[in-house]
């Protein structure tokens, strides 16, 4: 009887080892590495026009194949459709196999689709299991997703890896645009005001389509990390640049390393100041029924290179270049809250700073703090910086 | 009645793995906003309290299960009916579990495979352990316990050097106010686990030491209350609140958001199977509790003539007690939270009371 009964397990799981309704052979798979969303038509048919690139794994895996024509390592596919989901299916028609969303890298968005609203971009992403949060949301300035998705890339075979290590780098080291991660976006949809770094394309998009774009030295199409979008009510407003950009990265505690220049007696711009740690701590304090925004921040730097003979063997040269490092800093800051005032946009979320602090007093002017209250509010920045050392010389060779 | 015995730390062990149940993975106490936490600390010490009132009816019938002394204490007619009531309550709640399993690992991992699969699958190993006997399986919980601890450890592990945690995503503390955290205690935690633990009632007359049942109880529940209310400030922490209170499986989301080294990423197994080990003994203590109320109140022989026709009608059950997610969602919300006030308050009181004042007049 036991021997029956063992059989009939072994039986049983036979059944079991078979393999699940749920399996995919990876033959069968196209791994989309990025996915770019752009305004389709005018009706609710096409409403979006999605693009993924899907990765070529003969092209990107193993050994280089010398003497035979080189494909690209990715190709793209396009397709209109009223939901997102739709769009995607829809690509299905054009592709050999099922397409395989866990491994996106990057999501790109056209300026022209932001400016209408993207607000509803993003159920999709959080509903299905297949695709991860993770990854960054740029917005493409000038042309269409469909179109960054084509540029091939230099030294990362796969374009929409490019992009996102670009992003990281750029974050690291010039911390001038943060990458910002859909899981990052989606709480701030609701209350619309939030900033997106951008992507531009330099250079032909016909020419960036081929492999001989990476195959010279230098590219003449190539993808670059610039300008942060500000949104407000999930539509584009204004785009920042370069310092701009950059004080919101001081405000909001992102900045990790960057660059400074300051002024020489007779020559402007002429010192370059590594910022090797910053940090910045918000107080929000109400003072007759209207918050003040004290803002401190704190920041290492060291001399990195000087264009004219300072002497900086004195103490007192240090302490002028980190009196004049404190009021660039500030200033820079100043000029990003002044265009973040004047459009209306609490990109820093200030709100939530002072739900925080006093949830009674916010509960009573959140609904007009956007519009009426941030514009007028009064900030006090504190910059306190320290500059430690000069790099492998003190004093310059330069007479 | 079986003739084993368990031991206070298999006791404990049952206890504290019941109580994760779904609760350390599913939507848990949101109702609070930030302050879910704090509803569940709430709803631990309601549990303690609720504790003594079972903790007394054992002192007096320490060889009854609920059934038993249920028939001592009301009548022997009366007191049946309240024992079936409690064997469909018992019922119920293993059917909730099975299908709240069965319905995260279809919509998270395996989203073609039909409902049914999951569920013969599940209860078909709940009905095995049980056949065997309530002994197995307070080994086979010890067994387990190992491994949720480990898993447990090494999921917070990961998420507190994630780097995604933000302690200022559970300020300001009473944004709304208390009656938020009120409302979702006395509605929902004290309940979903706390409350459900009267179904040990059923088992304790198995310990072997039936003085270590203050020790166990107490420890099992402050334990677990201090766990899972760690698991929902976690979740609150690392996801913000507006995201917990939309998703299906907030722990399941949060430990998707690891990503370390670019290395250690997509550890969602972990949760599914601490869950899958949760629930299980959650499941099989409940199906447990009805299957010896039907033994008691039937008076058969032994339990293991019922396990597998118990099993039969859980499956269907589970199929049948809703047919779309937010709807079974909906009736946990709305149907249950008031019925079964009944089950774990109203009667063990009721019957406490008659039961002391019988004593007393003796």
């Amino acid at each position: 009887m036991q021997r029956l009964y063992l059989f009939l397990i072994l039986i049983f799981s036979l059944i079991c080892l078979s393999g699940c309704w749920d399996n995919v052979e990876l033959k069968e798979l196209s791994i989309v590495s990025g996915i770019g969303i752009d305004k389709g038509g005018d009706s609710d048919e096409n409403r979006y026009s999605t693009t993924v690139q899907i990765v070529n794994p003969s092209q990107v895996a193993g050994g280089q194949q010398g003497g035979k024509v080189q494909s690209a390592p990715v190709t793209s596919f396009t397709a209109t459709g009223s939901t997102l989901k739709e769009a995607l299916r829809k690509i299905s028609h054009k592709v050999s196999s099922q397409l395989f969303f866990p491994h996106v890298q990057v999501m790109i968005i056209g300026e022209e689709l932001a400016k209408e609203g993207i607000l509803e971009l993003f159920d999709l992403i959080e509903r299905d299991p297949s695709f991860r949060v993770l990854f960054p949301i740029v917005i493409v300035r000038g042309h269409t997703a469909e179109d960054a998705l084509k540029i091939t890339t230099p030294l990362v075979p796969i374009p929409s890896m490019k992009i996102v290590d670009s992003l990281e780098s750029s974050e690291k080291i010039w911390s001038e645009y943060p990458i910002s991660r859909v899981d990052q976006i989606i709480p701030r949809l609701n209350k619309g005001s939030f900033s997106i770094t951008g992507i531009n394309i330099n250079g032909e998009v016909a020419i960036g389509n081929k492999t001989e774009n990476t195959q010279q030295i230098y590219q003449t199409a190539n993808l670059e990390i610039k300008g942060l979008a500000l949104f407000k009510e999930g539509k584009i407003e204004t785009w920042l640049e370069n310092e701009s950009a950059r004080g919101v990265m001081w405000v909001k505690n992102q900045m990790e390393q960057t660059v400074v220049t300051l002024d020489c007696p007779k020559k402007k711009d002429a010192i370059t100041i590594d910022i090797l740690r910053a940090h910045s701590d918000i107080k929000i304090n109400i003072k007759n029924e209207k918050p003040v925004i004290n803002m401190t921040i704190v920041t290492l730097g060291s001399v990195s290179e000087t264009q004219c003979n300072l002497p900086l063997e004195k103490n007192k040269t240090i302490i002028e270049l980190e009196k004049q490092l404190s009021e660039e800093i500030k200033e820079e800051v100043l000029k990003t809250m002044k265009t973040a005032q004047d459009r209306k946009i609490d990109v820093f979320g200030f709100g939530n700073n002072i739900n925080i602090e006093d949830k009674k007093y916010w509960k009573k002017i959140e609904s007009t703090w956007e519009d009426e209250i941030f514009p007028e509010t009064e900030i006090n920045i504190n910059v306190l910086t320290t500059i430690r050392r000069t790099g492998m010389r003190i004093n310059s060779y330069i007479e | 009645m079986e003739k084993a015995k368990i031991s206070g730390p298999q006791l404990f062990v049952l206890m504290f793995m019941f109580n994760m149940g779904t609760a350390v993975v599913v939507n848990y106490g949101i109702g609070a906003n930030k302050d879910a936490w704090f509803a569940v600390l709430f709803g631990m010490f309601n549990g303690i309290a609720l504790f003594f009132i079972y903790y007394r009816l054992f002192i007096h019938y320490p060889k009854l299960p609920l059934t038993g002394y249920s028939r001592e204490i009301a009548g022997k007619h009366l007191g049946w009916i309240i024992g079936l009531l409690y064997i469909l309550y018992f019922l119920h709640i293993t059917t909730r579990q099975v299908r709240d399993f069965s319905e995260l690992l279809v919509s998270s991992t395996m989203t073609k495979t039909p409902l049914l699969v999951i569920v013969i699958t599940f209860v078909f190993v709940i009905c095995y352990v049980l056949y065997l006997g309530v002994e197995v399986l307070a080994r086979t919980a010890q067994v387990f316990i190992a491994i949720l601890f480990t898993f447990g450890i090494v999921a917070n592990f990961f998420i507190l050097i994630s780097g995604n945690l933000d302690f200022q995503n559970l300020r300001p503390f009473l944004e709304h106010g208390w009656k938020p955290i009120v409302t979702t205690t006395f509605l929902e935690t004290i309940h979903f686990p706390f409350g459900e633990m009267v179904v040990f009632t059923m088992l304790l007359p198995y310990l072997k030491h039936p003085s270590s049942v203050k020790k166990t109880w107490v420890s099992a529940l402050i334990l677990s209350g201090f766990i899972l209310s760690w698991t929902v400030c976690l979740n609150i922490a690392v996801l913000g609140v507006e995201v917990v209170e939309r998703s299906t499986f907030p722990t399941l989301t949060t430990i998707g958001k690891v990503n370390l080294l670019e290395f250690i990423q997509r550890l969602d197994a972990l949760v599914v199977f601490s869950m899958m080990i949760t629930v299980f003994f959650k499941g099989a203590i409940f199906m447990y509790g009805a299957v010896i109320g039907i033994v008691d109140l039937f008076k058969l022989k032994n339990h293991q003539q019922v396990i597998f026709p118990v099993g039969g009608i859980i499956i269907i059950s589970a199929i049948i007690i809703a047919p779309n997610f937010p709807a079974y969602l909906e009736e946990g919300r709305d149907g249950l939270r008031y019925m079964v006030y009944l089950f774990f308050l109203i009667f063990p009181l009721i019957m406490l009371v008659i039961s002391a004042i019988k004593k007393r007049f003796k």
